[in-house]
């Protein structure tokens, strides 16, 4: 089983989108897939129309492998299921805190998982916590989305930062999304940006309006415009994120 | 199926009442049409069905699935459905691990292919979140025997985290009285085709009454080793995979087990006329199994040989493949022909004479009192034997034991119905630990001399020969050594079979 988290501690970058929409591929090809969103806000939870059992919050989370197998649910889709969010979410850092092992804590708790899932994507909340170095610990490829703006490489370069002190395993990606190309900047920035060795880069996402729309339909933009720009590019992503995971 | 109910419905009429039904409760929409063709596998003897599970393919994707809870094991992508797979078709590591110790030799068989054309409903929450898919399906299923059949049914799934409301959809269509076939559903499917799903194995089960008189006992027995033979021959013909000769085979070895060990039982004409179509059935097909046998060997005799000669061994083995197709051709057309299709015939219309009509009124005595009389004979037979082997004695003897334990084995089986199972199971554990000790004995020393066979062919005049014959005199070492370690372990198995517990399961069972 493989687990690819979708993070940056920046906001409104695409996180849930690029999630949403490569577990959704990695489903149609036949992988079983579940969908992690630990995204208190429960963006991927509302496009999948899907809400969390009443019993389940933070704390059933952290419980391990009952509690969690429990509160999955069933897509639309076959092959893709979903671990719903909770507001509760909000709370568990302070849980993980009180924690022995407080940053291998959700790695133990997915890996329970292994015999039912082949992939778990995880749509991480926006900030840099001990969540998030639970997230870090349990990736095996962290994808990054990246605004092709100054800021959002600010951004980057502090994680990259963080990153290199420590986890230096950790395997990570970067894809550029909401990409312009008709804005010089995005396309200064797409041309001149340069990753370490280390670091992947994958094809970027171009900005649409049919991702745009994502909120009113909910669903996975590969579901309802198969066809379209958008989709293409995120079934490019997809299959360099699988050659990655499975050369 | 735990999500999911399947029903058998006659028209598009009973899909409208029950959607009519279900919206009193659930909002559906249409989600689809589609065509799809799929195909089934499993192997002659079901090894899938009979263990809850099946392979599916289409167009795009193989999968593994046990059909009693819905849930995948695991599956890959396929482009084109062949006619066989074997566990090592494919690439997916789960669906190999998982096949291999199922299928072992078996190979998977296309049973049967079903064109689907299903229109797709979804039933949706009051969020418009799927709670579960509804699908009609008008199913064409046919086989290579042009067997092919109509029906149409309704699939309605639940979604993992809906129960509620799947549990209400249930109720909905229990009161629509509509048939469910979820439970048997793949019995349904294959029980149209010709053959009843689950029936064949190779280890024939024959409920034995103990008061039965033997000769009508040893007739049912003759007739389902007559079946099995005369079911294996077209998988042999078609070459599908080794078992099918195996099971052949080893009907046609208890034919005359049977035969022999139990004299004076049926017809005297009858049961010499039976004993010369085994013992020539059997002749017909030694090469060809022998061959087999090699092939699957080969691993182990790389086993056997340093990294630096592995490779050289693949020109015998070039040879032996080359040896068995020559013996497949030949047995072949030995199958084919008019003179196998009399012996087959007459087989089965020694089976219809009355079996009775004997000058020695041992065939009227009870089945369990004569079979009681030959398990035990041969019993006695194996411990004498046994106990006279020591570690000089020659390898005749062993040979000797390892036939008698070959009987013995048979034997119990086929009369298994007639004693207790814990009893005879246990006894056959122990019998197979000698005969498995035997049977690598034999093996071994029979692959020395086949080995030394080939070495003698070679003439040594290219360099590629003179590195084969090095290879095989290196065999030849390894195999005679390994034959000297299973053969000084001969004794101590002997005397664990030996054992007092042992004799006295012996004398209760069979000791008149």
């Amino acid at each position: 089983m493989k687990i690819v988290s979708v993070y940056n501690m920046k906001g409104g970058v695409g996180k849930t989108t690029i999630c949403v929409n490569l577990a959704y591929a990695a489903s149609k090809a036949g992988f079983n897939t579940l969908l992690v969103d630990l995204d208190p806000q429960g963006a991927s939870s509302f496009y999948f129309r899907t809400k969390p059992r009443k019993k389940f919050d933070s704390s059933k989370l952290l419980s391990g492998y009952e509690k969690v197998y429990k509160s999955i649910k069933g897509s639309d889709y076959d092959f893709l299921d979903v671990l719903p969010a909770s507001v509760s979410y909000r709370n568990l850092d302070i849980e993980l805190d009180s924690m022995r092992k407080s940053k291998k804590q959700l790695k133990n708790v997915l890996k329970q998982l292994k015999d039912d899932y082949d992939i778990i994507f995880i749509d991480s909340p926006p900030n840099l916590t001990l969540l998030s170095e639970n997230i870090f610990e349990s990736s095996d490829l962290m994808i990054i989305p990246l605004i092709p703006t100054p800021l959002s490489l600010n951004a980057y370069n502090k994680l990259s930062e963080f990153l290199s002190q420590k986890n230096k395993n950790l395997k990570c990606g970067i894809t550029f999304s909401m990409v312009e190309k008709r804005k010089e900047i995005h396309r200064s920035i797409l041309q001149n940006f340069t990753v370490s060795k280390e670091v992947l880069q994958f094809s970027p996402i171009p900005n649409s309006s049919q991702i745009e729309k994502m909120g009113q339909y909910r669903e996975p933009i590969l579901a309802k415009h198969p066809k379209g720009k958008a989709s293409e590019a995120f079934v490019l992503l997809w299959n360099e994120v699988r050659k990655f995971l499975y050369p | 199926m735990l999500n999911e109910v399947i029903l058998k419905i006659s028209d598009s009429s009973e899909l409208e009442s029950l959607l009519a039904q279900i919206s009193n409760n659930f909002n559906w929409v249409i989600a689809g049409n589609q065509d799809i063709q799929e195909y089934y596998y499993d192997t002659f003897d079901w090894r899938l069905f009979n263990q809850n599970l099946c392979l599916i393919a289409n167009n795009n994707m193989l999968s593994l699935s046990e059909y009693n809870t819905n849930s995948r094991i695991s599956s890959e992508a396929c482009k084109k459905p062949k006619r066989k797979y074997f566990w090592n078709s494919f690439r997916d590591k789960l669906l190999r691990d998982e096949l291999k110790v199922l299928l072992q030799h078996r190979a998977l068989l296309k049973i049967c292919k079903c064109d689907k054309n299903t229109e797709l409903f979804r039933l949706l929450n009051e969020d418009d979140k799927t709670i579960a898919k509804l699908s009609f399906e008008k199913l064409t299923i046919s086989n290579d025997l042009n067997i092919k059949f109509d029906s149409c049914i309704i699939r309605i799934q639940g979604i993992r985290g809906y129960s509620k409301e799947f549990k209400m959809i249930k109720n909905i269509v229990a009161s629509a009285g509509l048939k469910r076939v979820d439970d048997n559903y793949l019995f349904f499917i294959f029980s149209h085709l010709g053959r009843v799903p689950g029936k064949y194995s190779s280890k024939i089960k024959i409920n034995l009454d103990a008061e039965m008189t033997t000769a009508e006992s040893i007739r049912l027995i003759l007739m389902k080793l007559a079946d099995i033979i005369i079911e294996s021959e077209d998988g042999i013909k078609q070459d599908i995979d080794i078992e099918f000769l195996h099971d052949y085979r080893v009907s046609v070895r208890k034919g005359r087990v049977i035969l022999s060990e139990l004299k004076n039982i049926i017809p005297v004409h009858i049961r010499k006329e039976l004993k010369e179509i085994f013992a020539e059935l059997g002749e017909r097909t030694n090469n060809l199994r022998d061959l087999d046998v090699y092939l699957l060997k080969k691993s182990t005799y790389e086993s056997y040989l340093p990294d630096v000669l592995k490779k050289e061994l693949s020109p015998l083995f070039d040879n032996i493949r080359k040896e068995r197709l020559q013996a497949f051709k030949k047995l072949k057309s030995f199958l084919i022909s008019e003179e196998n299709k009399n012996m087959i015939l007459q087989m089965e219309c020694l089976l219809e004479e009355d079996f009775t009509f004997t000058n020695s009124s041992e065939g009227d005595k009870p089945v369990l009192h004569q079979s009681k009389l030959a398990i035990y004979k041969r019993c006695k037979s194996i411990l004498k034997i046994g106990r006279r082997i020591k570690s000089n004695s020659k390898d005749e003897q062993l040979h000797d034991l390892r036939l008698e334990c070959k009987k013995l084995r048979y034997l119990l089986e086929l009369f298994a119905s007639l004693f207790p199972p814990k009893e005879i199971d246990f006894l056959v554990s122990q019998l197979k630990m000698i005969q498995d000790n035997l049977g690598d004995f034999n093996d071994l020393s029979v692959q020395q001399d086949k080995m030394k066979m080939y070495l003698d062919s070679y003439l040594g005049k290219s360099k590629s020969e003179i590195n084969l014959a090095s290879v095989i005199g290196g065999l030849i070492t390894s195999l005679h050594q390994r034959n000297q370690v299973v053969r000084n372990e001969f004794l101590e198995i002997f005397k664990q079979f030996d054992s007092k517990k042992n004799n006295k399961i012996i004398i209760s069972l069979f000791s008149s």
